[in-house]
Protein backbone atom coordinates (compact mmCIF):
# COMPACT_ATOMS: atom_id res chain seq x y z
CA UNK A 1 0.00 0.00 0.00
CA UNK A 2 1.41 3.22 -0.80
CA UNK A 3 2.10 6.19 1.57
CA UNK A 4 -0.48 9.36 2.37
CA UNK A 5 1.55 11.65 0.62
CA UNK A 6 1.35 15.74 1.87
CA UNK A 7 2.04 19.02 0.73
CA UNK A 8 1.36 22.48 2.04
CA UNK A 9 -1.42 24.89 1.03
CA UNK A 10 -1.34 28.07 -0.90
CA UNK A 11 -0.14 30.73 1.91
CA UNK A 12 1.86 33.79 2.92
CA UNK A 13 4.49 33.92 5.57
CA UNK A 14 7.10 35.04 7.33
CA UNK A 15 10.11 34.81 9.48
CA UNK A 16 9.90 35.47 13.16
CA UNK A 17 12.69 35.60 15.41
CA UNK A 18 14.43 32.82 16.50
CA UNK A 19 13.83 30.45 13.85
CA UNK A 20 10.25 30.61 14.33
CA UNK A 21 7.54 30.95 11.13
CA UNK A 22 4.00 32.83 11.21
CA UNK A 23 1.91 31.13 8.21
CA UNK A 24 -1.60 32.02 7.16
CA UNK A 25 -3.17 30.13 4.50
CA UNK A 26 -5.17 31.75 1.74
CA UNK A 27 -8.33 30.31 3.03
CA UNK A 28 -7.89 31.23 6.91
CA UNK A 29 -8.71 33.98 8.89
CA UNK A 30 -5.61 33.27 11.31
CA UNK A 31 -2.33 32.92 11.47
CA UNK A 32 -0.46 29.80 12.40
CA UNK A 33 3.19 30.11 14.22
CA UNK A 34 5.67 27.42 13.54
CA UNK A 35 8.87 26.65 15.64
CA UNK A 36 12.13 24.46 16.24
CA UNK A 37 11.95 22.18 13.22
CA UNK A 38 8.26 22.59 11.82
CA UNK A 39 9.70 25.42 9.21
CA UNK A 40 12.31 22.91 8.09
CA UNK A 41 9.20 20.59 7.33
CA UNK A 42 6.96 23.42 5.79
CA UNK A 43 9.72 24.26 3.36
CA UNK A 44 10.34 20.62 2.17
CA UNK A 45 6.11 20.35 1.85
CA UNK A 46 6.62 22.79 -1.33
CA UNK A 47 5.97 19.23 -3.33
CA UNK A 48 4.44 16.27 -1.93
CA UNK A 49 6.51 14.23 0.12
CA UNK A 50 5.44 11.04 2.13
CA UNK A 51 6.63 10.87 5.70
CA UNK A 52 9.39 8.46 4.73
CA UNK A 53 10.87 10.78 2.24
CA UNK A 54 10.69 13.64 4.73
CA UNK A 55 12.57 11.38 7.17
CA UNK A 56 14.79 10.83 4.54
CA UNK A 57 15.88 14.11 3.78
CA UNK A 58 15.52 15.50 7.24
CA UNK A 59 18.22 12.46 8.60
CA UNK A 60 20.74 14.29 6.09
CA UNK A 61 20.30 18.29 7.98
CA UNK A 62 20.14 16.73 11.64
CA UNK A 63 22.21 14.13 13.99
CA UNK A 64 18.94 12.62 15.39
CA UNK A 65 18.28 9.14 15.28
CA UNK A 66 15.77 7.72 12.58
CA UNK A 67 13.53 7.26 14.98
CA UNK A 68 13.48 10.55 16.98
CA UNK A 69 12.92 12.46 13.54
CA UNK A 70 10.17 10.05 12.62
CA UNK A 71 8.51 11.10 15.18
CA UNK A 72 8.87 15.02 15.24
CA UNK A 73 7.66 14.87 11.56
CA UNK A 74 4.45 12.74 12.39
CA UNK A 75 3.82 15.28 15.27
CA UNK A 76 4.76 17.83 12.88
CA UNK A 77 2.64 16.45 10.34
CA UNK A 78 -0.33 16.25 12.55
CA UNK A 79 -0.50 19.79 14.09
CA UNK A 80 -0.17 21.31 10.48
CA UNK A 81 -3.38 18.93 8.91
CA UNK A 82 -5.34 20.15 11.95
CA UNK A 83 -4.58 23.70 11.39
CA UNK A 84 -4.87 22.88 7.61
CA UNK A 85 -1.68 24.54 6.63
CA UNK A 86 -1.29 20.64 4.39
CA UNK A 87 -3.34 18.83 2.54
CA UNK A 88 -3.21 14.62 2.69
CA UNK A 89 -3.59 12.64 -0.46
CA UNK B 1 20.98 61.74 25.63
CA UNK B 2 19.65 60.34 21.57
CA UNK B 3 16.36 60.97 21.29
CA UNK B 4 13.93 58.33 20.53
CA UNK B 5 13.26 59.30 16.86
CA UNK B 6 16.89 60.25 16.16
CA UNK B 7 17.01 56.16 17.25
CA UNK B 8 14.29 55.36 14.75
CA UNK B 9 16.09 57.40 11.73
CA UNK B 10 19.78 55.24 12.65
CA UNK B 11 17.78 52.02 12.42
CA UNK B 12 15.99 53.06 9.20
CA UNK B 13 19.65 53.31 7.57
CA UNK B 14 21.07 50.11 8.85
CA UNK B 15 22.80 48.12 6.25
CA UNK B 16 23.62 51.60 4.80
CA UNK B 17 27.69 52.51 6.42
CA UNK B 18 25.71 52.53 9.82
CA UNK B 19 26.76 48.83 11.24
CA UNK B 20 25.88 49.44 14.76
CA UNK B 21 23.47 51.81 16.82
CA UNK B 22 24.48 53.39 20.27
CA UNK B 23 22.96 51.57 23.41
CA UNK B 24 19.38 51.81 23.62
CA UNK B 25 18.69 53.78 27.35
CA UNK B 26 16.19 50.86 29.10
CA UNK B 27 14.71 53.89 30.72
CA UNK B 28 13.85 54.83 26.70
CA UNK B 29 12.06 51.66 25.79
CA UNK B 30 8.70 52.37 25.40
CA UNK B 31 9.54 55.63 23.93
CA UNK B 32 11.72 53.98 21.13
CA UNK B 33 9.68 50.88 20.29
CA UNK B 34 6.44 53.21 19.88
CA UNK B 35 8.64 55.43 17.52
CA UNK B 36 9.97 52.08 15.64
CA UNK B 37 6.50 51.39 15.28
CA UNK B 38 5.16 54.37 14.34
CA UNK B 39 7.48 54.89 11.59
CA UNK B 40 7.53 50.87 10.91
CA UNK B 41 11.05 50.02 11.01
CA UNK B 42 10.33 47.70 13.56
CA UNK B 43 11.25 44.67 11.41
CA UNK B 44 14.50 46.36 10.79
CA UNK B 45 15.34 46.46 14.65
CA UNK B 46 14.54 43.16 15.25
CA UNK B 47 17.03 42.16 12.57
CA UNK B 48 19.38 44.35 14.62
CA UNK B 49 18.66 43.14 18.26
CA UNK B 50 19.12 39.85 16.84
CA UNK B 51 22.40 40.14 14.64
CA UNK B 52 23.94 42.48 17.47
CA UNK B 53 24.18 45.88 15.63
CA UNK B 54 21.31 47.39 18.21
CA UNK B 55 22.43 47.31 21.36
CA UNK B 56 19.22 47.00 24.18
CA UNK B 57 18.33 44.90 27.58
CA UNK B 58 16.26 42.40 27.43
CA UNK B 59 13.08 43.69 28.44
CA UNK B 60 13.14 45.78 25.02
CA UNK B 61 14.40 42.78 22.95
CA UNK B 62 11.41 40.74 24.25
CA UNK B 63 8.98 43.42 23.53
CA UNK B 64 9.94 44.35 20.33
CA UNK B 65 10.06 40.58 19.18
CA UNK B 66 6.86 40.50 20.34
CA UNK B 67 5.24 43.82 18.83
CA UNK B 68 7.07 42.33 15.21
CA UNK B 69 5.15 39.30 15.92
CA UNK B 70 1.81 41.45 16.36
CA UNK B 71 2.93 43.12 13.11
CA UNK B 72 3.72 40.63 11.10
CA UNK B 73 0.09 38.76 11.67
CA UNK B 74 -1.93 41.90 10.83
CA UNK B 75 0.87 41.96 7.52
CA UNK B 76 -0.08 38.97 6.62
CA UNK B 77 -3.81 39.60 6.56
CA UNK B 78 -3.48 42.46 4.05
CA UNK B 79 -1.17 40.19 1.79
CA UNK B 80 -3.36 37.51 1.41
CA UNK B 81 -5.66 40.48 0.33
CA UNK B 82 -3.08 41.59 -1.75
CA UNK B 83 -3.02 37.80 -3.49
CA UNK B 84 -7.14 38.49 -4.28
CA UNK B 85 -7.15 41.99 -5.25
CA UNK B 86 -4.91 40.52 -7.97
CA UNK B 87 -6.58 37.33 -8.64
CA UNK B 88 -9.75 39.29 -9.11
CA UNK B 89 -8.15 41.81 -11.70
CA UNK B 90 -6.38 38.92 -13.58
CA UNK B 91 -9.50 36.78 -13.67
CA UNK B 92 -11.68 39.77 -15.09
CA UNK B 93 -8.44 40.41 -17.24
CA UNK B 94 -7.21 43.71 -16.49
CA UNK B 95 -3.97 44.62 -16.34
CA UNK B 96 -2.58 45.94 -13.09
CA UNK B 97 0.63 45.82 -11.01
CA UNK B 98 0.71 46.11 -7.51
CA UNK B 99 2.27 48.85 -5.55
CA UNK B 100 4.69 49.33 -2.68
CA UNK B 101 3.90 46.91 0.55
CA UNK B 102 3.93 43.83 -0.62
CA UNK B 103 5.61 44.17 -3.85
CA UNK B 104 8.54 45.75 -2.43
CA UNK B 105 8.40 43.17 0.98
CA UNK B 106 9.39 40.62 -1.43
CA UNK B 107 11.62 42.08 -4.02
CA UNK B 108 13.85 44.99 -2.19
CA UNK B 109 13.36 44.20 1.69
CA UNK B 110 16.69 42.50 2.67
CA UNK B 111 14.24 40.15 4.70
CA UNK B 112 10.43 40.47 3.96
CA UNK B 113 9.79 40.52 7.33
CA UNK B 114 11.48 43.94 7.84
CA UNK B 115 8.81 45.50 5.48
CA UNK B 116 5.52 45.48 6.98
CA UNK B 117 2.63 47.52 4.91
CA UNK B 118 -1.43 48.41 6.38
CA UNK B 119 -3.09 48.25 3.07
CA UNK B 120 -3.00 47.38 -0.41
CA UNK B 121 -2.17 49.66 -3.49
CA UNK B 122 -2.72 48.51 -7.13
CA UNK B 123 -2.22 50.41 -10.36
CA UNK B 124 -4.61 50.08 -13.23
CA UNK B 125 -5.26 51.68 -16.64
CA UNK B 126 -6.99 54.41 -16.33
CA UNK B 127 -9.24 53.29 -18.76
CA UNK B 128 -9.91 50.17 -16.65
CA UNK B 129 -10.30 51.98 -13.35
CA UNK B 130 -14.38 52.36 -13.65
CA UNK B 131 -14.30 48.39 -14.57
CA UNK B 132 -11.92 47.30 -11.93
CA UNK B 133 -14.13 48.96 -9.05
CA UNK B 134 -17.53 47.74 -10.67
CA UNK B 135 -15.67 44.00 -10.30
CA UNK B 136 -14.34 45.06 -6.71
CA UNK B 137 -17.71 45.88 -5.43
CA UNK B 138 -18.90 42.81 -7.28
CA UNK B 139 -17.07 41.20 -4.88
CA UNK B 140 -17.94 42.52 -2.15
CA UNK B 141 -15.74 45.48 -1.55
CA UNK B 142 -17.28 48.65 -0.42
CA UNK B 143 -16.35 52.24 -2.17
CA UNK B 144 -15.45 54.63 0.85
CA UNK B 145 -15.82 57.71 -1.15
CA UNK B 146 -18.40 58.55 -3.47
CA UNK B 147 -16.85 59.43 -6.81
CA UNK B 148 -17.60 63.39 -7.16
CA UNK B 149 -18.94 63.18 -10.70
CA UNK B 150 -19.81 60.45 -13.18
CA UNK B 151 -16.50 59.63 -14.86
CA UNK B 152 -14.19 61.80 -12.57
CA UNK B 153 -12.32 58.79 -11.53
CA UNK B 154 -11.06 57.58 -15.06
CA UNK B 155 -10.28 61.45 -16.24
CA UNK B 156 -9.09 63.42 -13.05
CA UNK B 157 -8.87 61.09 -10.09
CA UNK B 158 -5.60 59.31 -8.84
CA UNK B 159 -6.97 56.75 -6.57
CA UNK B 160 -10.12 54.66 -5.03
CA UNK B 161 -9.93 53.80 -1.68
CA UNK B 162 -12.35 50.73 -1.04
CA UNK B 163 -12.47 48.02 1.56
CA UNK B 164 -12.12 44.47 0.80
CA UNK B 165 -12.35 41.54 3.45
CA UNK B 166 -11.90 44.82 5.76
CA UNK B 167 -8.16 45.88 4.40
CA UNK B 168 -8.07 49.17 2.45
CA UNK B 169 -7.09 48.48 -0.83
CA UNK B 170 -6.63 51.83 -2.93
CA UNK B 171 -7.24 51.05 -7.02
CA UNK B 172 -4.95 53.55 -8.20
CA UNK B 173 -4.85 55.08 -11.85
CA UNK B 174 -2.00 57.44 -10.75
CA UNK B 175 0.59 57.57 -8.73
CA UNK B 176 -0.03 60.88 -7.16
CA UNK B 177 -2.83 63.33 -6.88
CA UNK B 178 -2.79 66.53 -8.18
CA UNK B 179 -0.96 68.69 -10.83
CA UNK B 180 2.27 65.91 -10.65
CA UNK B 181 -0.39 63.58 -11.21
CA UNK B 182 -1.42 65.63 -14.42
CA UNK B 183 2.10 65.48 -15.77
CA UNK B 184 2.71 61.90 -15.64
CA UNK B 185 1.98 59.07 -18.31
CA UNK B 186 0.82 56.55 -16.31
CA UNK B 187 0.53 54.11 -18.77
CA UNK B 188 3.84 53.97 -19.40
CA UNK B 189 4.09 51.92 -16.27
CA UNK B 190 2.40 49.25 -17.97
CA UNK B 191 5.24 49.03 -20.63
CA UNK B 192 7.27 46.13 -18.87
CA UNK B 193 6.22 43.46 -17.29
CA UNK B 194 7.65 41.99 -13.69
CA UNK B 195 6.26 39.74 -11.52
CA UNK B 196 6.91 37.91 -7.91
CA UNK B 197 5.94 35.29 -6.76
CA UNK B 198 3.45 35.13 -3.75
CA UNK B 199 1.93 32.29 -2.61
CA UNK B 200 2.33 30.20 -5.75
CA UNK B 201 0.74 33.16 -7.87
CA UNK B 202 2.82 34.76 -10.12
CA UNK B 203 1.67 38.61 -8.88
CA UNK B 204 2.61 42.23 -11.80
CA UNK B 205 4.15 44.89 -10.03
CA UNK B 206 6.12 47.49 -11.38
CA UNK B 207 10.01 47.04 -12.51
CA UNK B 208 12.69 48.42 -10.33
CA UNK B 209 12.94 51.54 -12.08
CA UNK B 210 9.85 52.21 -12.00
CA UNK B 211 9.36 51.28 -8.18
CA UNK B 212 12.06 53.72 -7.47
CA UNK B 213 10.19 56.47 -8.97
CA UNK B 214 6.86 55.67 -7.42
CA UNK B 215 8.44 55.32 -3.76
CA UNK B 216 10.21 59.21 -4.31
CA UNK B 217 6.87 60.30 -5.28
CA UNK B 218 5.33 58.74 -2.44
CA UNK B 219 7.93 60.02 0.04
CA UNK B 220 8.34 63.58 -1.42
CA UNK B 221 4.58 64.02 -2.15
CA UNK B 222 2.56 61.59 0.44
CA UNK B 223 2.86 63.90 3.42
CA UNK B 224 4.93 66.59 5.28
CA UNK B 225 6.65 64.13 6.90
CA UNK B 226 6.70 61.05 5.94
CA UNK B 227 7.07 57.51 7.44
CA UNK B 228 10.90 56.04 7.77
CA UNK B 229 10.03 53.09 6.24
CA UNK B 230 9.09 55.16 2.87
CA UNK B 231 12.68 56.77 2.75
CA UNK B 232 14.38 53.43 3.55
CA UNK B 233 12.88 52.00 0.56
CA UNK B 234 14.17 54.74 -1.62
CA UNK B 235 17.76 54.22 -0.41
CA UNK B 236 17.18 50.31 -0.93
CA UNK B 237 16.00 50.97 -4.44
CA UNK B 238 18.77 53.53 -5.09
CA UNK B 239 21.82 51.26 -3.92
CA UNK B 240 20.08 48.21 -6.03
CA UNK B 241 20.04 47.37 -9.55
CA UNK B 242 17.81 49.59 -11.67
CA UNK B 243 17.78 51.01 -14.86
CA UNK B 244 19.39 54.97 -14.49
CA UNK B 245 18.98 56.21 -18.12
CA UNK B 246 14.76 55.56 -18.20
CA UNK B 247 14.87 56.87 -14.60
CA UNK B 248 16.54 60.18 -15.90
CA UNK B 249 14.45 59.86 -18.94
CA UNK B 250 11.01 59.44 -16.96
CA UNK B 251 11.55 62.27 -14.65
CA UNK B 252 12.15 64.58 -17.49
CA UNK B 253 9.44 63.35 -19.80
CA UNK B 254 7.23 63.64 -16.34
CA UNK B 255 8.48 67.33 -15.20
CA UNK B 256 9.46 65.85 -12.25
CA UNK B 257 12.89 67.01 -10.60
CA UNK B 258 10.68 69.08 -8.15
CA UNK B 259 9.78 65.72 -6.97
CA UNK B 260 13.21 63.93 -6.76
CA UNK B 261 15.02 66.25 -5.58
CA UNK B 262 12.48 66.48 -2.17
CA UNK B 263 12.55 63.04 -2.06
CA UNK B 264 16.52 63.00 -2.33
CA UNK B 265 16.62 65.81 0.26
CA UNK B 266 14.87 63.95 2.31
CA UNK B 267 16.59 60.96 2.40
CA UNK B 268 19.49 62.39 2.71
CA UNK B 269 18.79 65.13 5.59
CA UNK B 270 16.67 62.55 7.83
CA UNK B 271 18.39 59.06 7.80
CA UNK B 272 21.52 60.33 6.44
CA UNK B 273 22.48 57.69 3.43
CA UNK B 274 23.86 59.20 0.90
CA UNK B 275 22.65 57.84 -2.39
CA UNK B 276 24.49 57.12 -5.98
CA UNK B 277 25.11 60.17 -8.17
CA UNK B 278 22.28 59.69 -10.46
CA UNK B 279 19.76 60.69 -7.53
CA UNK B 280 22.32 62.67 -5.80
CA UNK B 281 22.39 65.15 -8.31
CA UNK B 282 18.80 66.16 -8.35
CA UNK B 283 20.27 67.54 -5.08
CA UNK B 284 20.46 71.09 -6.08
CA UNK B 285 18.84 70.76 -9.51
CA UNK B 286 17.03 74.10 -10.62
CA UNK B 287 13.19 73.83 -10.16
CA UNK B 288 11.06 76.92 -10.74
CA UNK B 289 9.15 78.87 -8.34
CA UNK B 290 5.75 77.02 -9.31
CA UNK B 291 6.90 73.85 -8.59
CA UNK B 292 8.29 74.76 -5.59
CA UNK B 293 4.85 75.80 -4.64
CA UNK B 294 2.93 73.08 -5.69
CA UNK B 295 5.44 70.83 -3.10
CA UNK B 296 4.09 73.13 -0.39
CA UNK B 297 0.60 71.75 -1.55
CA UNK B 298 1.29 68.63 -0.90
CA UNK B 299 3.08 68.54 2.43
CA UNK B 300 -0.82 69.64 4.10
CA UNK B 301 -1.68 66.89 6.09
CA UNK B 302 -4.85 66.74 6.40
CA UNK B 303 -6.67 65.08 3.25
CA UNK B 304 -9.28 67.10 2.91
CA UNK B 305 -7.63 70.51 3.55
CA UNK B 306 -4.88 68.82 0.98
CA UNK B 307 -7.47 67.89 -2.18
CA UNK B 308 -8.53 71.86 -1.50
CA UNK B 309 -5.04 72.94 -1.49
CA UNK B 310 -4.55 70.81 -4.41
CA UNK B 311 -7.51 71.36 -6.61
CA UNK B 312 -6.38 75.00 -8.21
CA UNK B 313 -2.88 74.22 -9.25
CA UNK B 314 -4.39 70.78 -10.56
CA UNK B 315 -6.82 73.09 -12.47
CA UNK B 316 -4.03 74.93 -13.84
CA UNK B 317 -1.86 72.04 -15.17
CA UNK B 318 -4.66 70.26 -16.77
CA UNK B 319 -5.29 70.65 -20.64
CA UNK B 320 -7.89 73.72 -20.98
CA UNK B 321 -10.51 71.27 -22.58
CA UNK B 322 -10.19 69.76 -19.62
CA UNK B 323 -10.51 71.93 -17.17
CA UNK B 324 -14.22 72.47 -17.40
CA UNK B 325 -15.45 68.75 -16.63
CA UNK B 326 -12.81 69.05 -13.43
CA UNK B 327 -13.86 72.51 -12.21
CA UNK B 328 -17.66 71.49 -12.26
CA UNK B 329 -16.64 68.01 -10.63
CA UNK B 330 -14.87 69.96 -7.95
CA UNK B 331 -17.05 72.88 -6.97
CA UNK B 332 -20.28 71.19 -7.80
CA UNK B 333 -20.21 67.48 -6.92
CA UNK B 334 -23.03 64.85 -7.33
CA UNK B 335 -25.61 64.92 -4.32
CA UNK B 336 -24.58 68.37 -2.71
CA UNK B 337 -26.60 70.98 -3.43
CA UNK B 338 -25.08 74.28 -4.96
CA UNK B 339 -26.48 76.55 -2.42
CA UNK B 340 -24.61 74.35 0.39
CA UNK B 341 -21.55 73.75 -1.89
CA UNK B 342 -21.13 77.66 -2.15
CA UNK B 343 -21.84 78.59 1.50
CA UNK B 344 -18.93 76.10 2.12
CA UNK B 345 -16.68 77.69 -0.42
CA UNK B 346 -17.13 80.88 0.70
CA UNK B 347 -17.24 79.57 5.25
CA UNK B 348 -13.95 77.96 3.67
CA UNK B 349 -12.32 81.75 2.70
CA UNK B 350 -13.40 83.32 6.07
Amino acid sequence: MSQAEYRRVPAVERELAYGRRLIQPLSASTPTQLAGSAPVIWDLLHEHHTVDALVAMLQQQFSDSPEVIAHGVRSALTAMTQTALVVVS
Amino acid sequence: MISAAQIARNVAALGFGNSRIAPIDSAMNDEVIDELRTQRVEGVAVSGVLDGSIEADAEFVERIIQRHDETMAQTLRVEIAAVRASEILAAAGISHRLLKGASLAHTIARNPSERSFRDVDVLVRGDSIDGAIDLFESKGAVRLHRQLRPGFDARFGKSVTMLLDDIEVDVHRLLCPGPFGVRMRPNELFFIDSTFELAGEQIPTLDPTDHLVHACYHAALGSAEPALVNLRDIALLAHGPFDEERFEDTIDRWRARAVIQRAVRLVERTISVELPEVLGRYRYTQVDKTERGWIDLYTVDDPRGRFAALAPATFHALRPIDRPAFARAVGFPDGVPPATRVRSILYRRK
